[in-house]
């Protein structure tokens, strides 16, 4: 594959654009070609030379789909992809299928997306489904470790979320980021995992489950910025993606069947948020929709809870767990968003001052 | 010797708009004229400069337009708009503050110098 050819596979914006920017960067390759053959060298060393003055094609890429900021609608198709899987997944719930075949899903939904993650991640590529794919991918590994057959009792769903925690401390420490601020927070989250884990012991009721939950989302922003805003290769649009896909993804599993045909259609509604996400044009208004997202699910997934599972009689802790985990995730949204609107108001700026 | 990447990404679009504010350049003819002014101070990833471009383009402190150029090779010209030259001169003004600052902070005398 050739130098052009490679940026042009990573290019992620609409075809007229693309056919712009490959002329672009072609006229460029060729009068930098034209200039070393005259300087005595051969064609390809000549291009071999181009190449090496425009720079790694993926860097390339990756900057020039941050400046373009609108992706093709093969990548919003791909993004909404984790979406229908767990649509798929609520639907055997509320199909009231066996377990077996349930839990059958959830591992191929679980192998596919965490793997096609790695593989994206392990070749230093940072395409925008990326974000939904990686969030879908860890959102099942607690369901992963819930035993076969069997719906999660408390005691389950706290050592799956313990394992959870543990598992995005190691992914952070693993991507060899941890300067000493983040090892601490690290640290600390592993402190609180531990701490919640003795309180299992102690039959405590709903404290630990905050904890768990407040340091999972802890984790789960470092994640995001880690992998996705301060990447090289990254863009910041694509953190709080990453952060609005696990929030819309997060009740997907333990689906009771009287919940699943509210939850599918929570997160249909999420997707079309995506979808919008991915093909709107300036950070600004990704920005908006993506707080929009948070908000609107923040609030249907209140208005469910308390509809559908009120005359259940749940424990407190998951009438508490709810609003504490929308204004988490709202909170970590909004630092990932901040730099954003600041961009947009200095666009605002500009076109005031033209 | 050559300018630390990061001075370079941070300054690149009043390094731009400076070059186009002589007259209309494309993409090629800016890199060139970049490192002959600058003396090879300024040699970049050539790649980076188009996304410093487009997004100048998006802004609206630059526009260009393909126009055929010597032995009728088409080329994406661009050109500083009004407030592309507005930018620019807030820009300088910015540059000259900070460079007058830092001289001045990079200047002090150790106490007792007898300065």
């Amino acid at each position: 594959m050739d130098f052009l050819t490679g940026i042009e596979n990573l290019l992620d914006m609409p075809a007229a654009e693309k056919v712009e920017v490959m002329r672009e960067l072609t006229a460029h390759y060729d009068d930098l070609c034209r200039e070393m053959v005259a300087s005595g060298v051969s064609d390809s060393q000549a291009r071999q030379g181009a190449a090496q003055r425009l720079g790694a094609p993926a860097e390339i890429a990756a900057r020039l789909n941050a400046a373009h900021n609108t992706a093709s609608w093969k990548s919003a198709v791909l993004c909404v992809v984790p979406f229908a899987a767990s649509a798929m997944y609520l639907a055997t719930s509320a199909m009231r299928l066996a377990s077996g075949v349930r839990y059958a899903v959830l591992i191929a939904i679980g192998v596919v997306m965490l793997a096609t993650s790695a593989r994206e991640l392990l070749r230093g590529r940072r395409p925008i489904w990326l974000a939904t794919w990686l969030a879908a991918g860890l959102m099942c590994i607690p369901g992963l470790l819930y035993p076969l057959g069997s719906p999660p009792s408390l005691m389950a769903g706290m050592r799956a979320a313990a394992f959870a925690v543990l598992l995005l401390a190691m992914l952070v420490l693993i991507l060899g980021l941890a300067t000493r601020r983040l090892l601490t927070t690290v640290v600390i989250a592993c402190a609180l995992a531990a701490l919640s884990a003795a309180c299992l012991l102690l039959t405590m009721s709903w404290v630990p489950v905050v904890i768990m939950a407040l340091c999972a989302v802890v984790l789960l922003v470092l994640v995001a910025r880690l992998i996705f805003q301060a990447h090289p290769y990254g863009t910041r649009i694509e953190a709080p993606l990453f952060l609005l896909a696990v929030f819309a993804l997060r009740f997907a599993h333990p689906a009771p069947a009287s919940d699943a045909s509210f939850q599918a259609l929570a997160t249909g509604l999420c997707g079309l948020a995506v979808v919008w996400f991915t093909r709107a044009p300036r950070h600004l208004t990704k920005a908006l929709v993506c707080f929009y997202a948070f908000f609107v699910y923040a609030f249907v997934e209140a208005w469910g809870l308390t509809v559908f599972t009120y005359s259940e009689q749940l424990p407190l802790y998951l009438y508490l767990l709810s609003p504490i985990l929308s204004l988490a995730f709202l909170a970590g949204s909004g630092y990932l968003i901040m730099p954003m609107l600041r961009e947009g108001a200095e666009r605002n700026r500009l076109t005031i001052a033209r | 010797m050559t300018a630390p990447t990061e001075l370079v990404k941070g300054n690149a679009s009043a390094l731009i708009l400076s070059c186009l504010a002589t007259e209309p350049m494309h993409g090629y003819r800016i890199v060139k004229e970049l490192e002959q002014v600058s003396e090879g101070y300024f040699a970049m990833r050539e790649g980076t400069l188009y996304p410093h471009l487009h997004h100048l383009e998006n802004d609206g402190l630059i526009e260009g337009c393909w126009e055929t150029v010597t032995g009728g090779r088409e080329r994406k010209m661009y050109r500083i708009t009004e407030s592309g030259t507005a930018e620019l001169a807030r820009k300088k003004r910015e540059w000259e503050t900070f460079q007058a600052n830092v001289d001045r902070v990079l200047h002090l005398q150790p106490e007792g110098s007898g300065a």
